[in-house]
């Protein structure tokens, strides 16, 4: 077996101009992933794209806002059209989630960019990428987060549609497995623009708390602690698993 | 079995349960015939007498939720608890993915979970008003485990378990409780598909060979989370399938 894990394959990383999208496109280029930098802004796209490209990679940035449907269908052609396929979804983006809310005054407009970009965008993601991964035995990936499983007092609405996307990737791993397709989540916690905005003027979400309930005592580098895990979800090395969750988050959470 | 159940007595109760669903309905009578007073928020008149007050709801706005919580509030002269039963018409439906088109993705599945978001959000005021309360929220087990053919459902099911997680502790400091329970898929898809979906996700064959009975099985769970005896337990997840899903 290669030390390049996904050497020849190519991936679909939506929301990777930045943050834990951007080192998981990093870290699948560089086990020899073709990467599609799917971004809503074209900068920060070109950035990540020219990144790899540096580092010796292949790599198509295309501009993709995930909550339009078009947009995400665009993507998967064009990874078709300039790879050859699609081996891996990796549906990771989604909107600002607010800062921490009471859940009677969450603004509407919130909420329904969460269930956009998280709901909606992964119906789009795993609808566009479905014949391509059936025929080539790919994988499905949503990026959800542990309060998708233990729910947050904080930013209930985010908990939400990230549980929603862990019902809907067990029930396709389920579907699907018979087709030789594996659909899995990765709830990590990395720093990210959306957390940084998030972080501000909120003390709960100040790095120290986050530290505190974090065994490894750091919050997580996403190309170096979150990239790892996607490569390892889009590679054969996980074969074998398929409807499950891995939390990347130094140990915060342990409810599984 | 029905009557060995000792529920805490829940006469004069006031409940509120969204839904038209035979689950709901089941509920909603169970404790209207405990002696509570139940109001029933549906989309639709219920097709059979549970003896609740009707009070019709469009769950597709926020503003239709806000004004059936008030009405079924001020008929109940409070609220005291809320069992969350409803779902968008065809979510409960088998369905390949790739044969689910954006229109009913968006008006089953995330009406789904909007209807609760928006129910939720609309019935802390009256829970707040009455000194504190439950939120029940009914969910089918396959959110747990997932399901093929019944991914919309699974999505709904997991979202609304942990809505209930989040504010289950975000407002126990109201003294208002939110917990879900996990019933029996058979509840929500039909006993005829029952089996199918229980092979899929264990080995072993269901304990009680049955799905359970809204009445007799389920309601006075429901019943118990709303007692004083149950003010510590908030954001929790019951699994009352039967013994088919065994994964916590």
């Amino acid at each position: 077996m290669t030390d390049r894990l996904l050497e020849g394959r190519t991936v679909i990383v939506t929301g990777a101009g930045g943050g834990v999208g951007r080192g998981i496109a990093l870290a699948c280029a560089e086990h020899g992933a073709n990467v599609v930098i799917a971004a809503r802004r074209t900068l920060t796209g070109d950035e990540v794209a020219g990144e790899i490209v540096a580092r010796g990679g292949k790599a198509l940035s295309i501009r993709c806002d995930v909550t339009v449907r078009d947009d995400v269908y665009a993507a998967v052609d064009a990874a078709v059209a300039q790879f050859g396929g699609l081996d891996s979804m990796i549906h990771n983006a989604l909107s600002f989630v607010g800062r921490p809310h009471e859940t009677e005054v969450v603004p509407d407009e919130t909420w329904r960019e969460m269930m956009d970009t998280a709901v909606r965008a992964s119906f789009y993601c795993a609808q566009a990428a479905y014949p391509q991964l059936r025929e080539r035995g790919g994988t499905l990936i949503l990026i959800t987060s542990a309060a998708g499983v233990e729910g947050s007092p904080y930013i209930p609405a985010y908990g939400v549609v990230k549980a929603a996307q862990r019902g809907l990737a067990k029930s396709l791993a389920r579907e699907w497995g018979p087709q030789g397709i594996r659909v899995n989540c990765i709830g990590p916690v990395a720093w990210s623009p959306a957390m940084e905005k998030s972080a501000e003027g909120s003390p709960v979400f100040l790095e120290g708390r986050l530290i505190d309930r974090t065994p490894l005592r750091r919050i997580g580098e996403p190309e170096a602690d979150i990239g790892p895990v996607a490569v390892f979800l889009a590679s054969d090395m996980s074969r074998y698993v398929t409807g499950q969750t891995i939390i990347a988050d130094g140990g915060g959470f342990t409810g599984f | 079995m029905a009557d060995q159940l000792q529920p805490p007595s829940v006469a004069g109760r006031r409940v509120l349960v969204t839904g038209e669903h035979p689950l709901a309905l089941g509920v909603a009578k169970w404790f209207v015939d405990a002696g509570a007073r139940v109001a029933l928020l549906a989309s639709s008149p219920p097709g059979s007498s549970t003896g609740a007050l009707h009070v019709a709801c469009s769950f597709a706005d926020e503003r239709s939720v806000e004004i059936a919580v008030a009405e079924a509030a001020h008929a109940l002269s409070g609220i005291d608890q809320v069992v969350h039963a409803w779902v968008a018409d065809g979510l409960c439906d088998n369905r390949a993915f790739m044969d689910i088109d954006e229109a009913q993705w968006v008006r089953t599945c995330e009406a789904s979970l909007e209807g609760a978001w928006w129910l939720t959000r609309r019935v802390i005021a009256p829970l707040r008003a009455a000194g504190g309360g439950s939120i029940v929220y009914l969910v089918p087990s396959v959110g747990l485990s997932g399901a093929a053919s019944y991914s919309m459902l699974a999505t709904v099911a997991e979202g609304i378990r942990v809505l209930a997680k989040g504010v289950g502790r975000q407002w126990v400091k109201h003294g208002v409780t939110a917990n879900t329970i996990a019933t029996a898929p058979g509840l929500w898809v039909g006993a005829e598909n029952e089996d199918a979906l229980a092979r899929a996700i264990s080995l072993a064959v269901p304990a009680y060979g049955r799905a359970g009975d809204a009445t007799d099985d389920l309601a006075p769970l429901v019943s118990i989370l709303a007692d004083p005896g149950s003010h510590f337990i908030s954001a929790a997840t019951l699994v009352a399938d039967g013994a088919v899903w065994m994964g916590l």
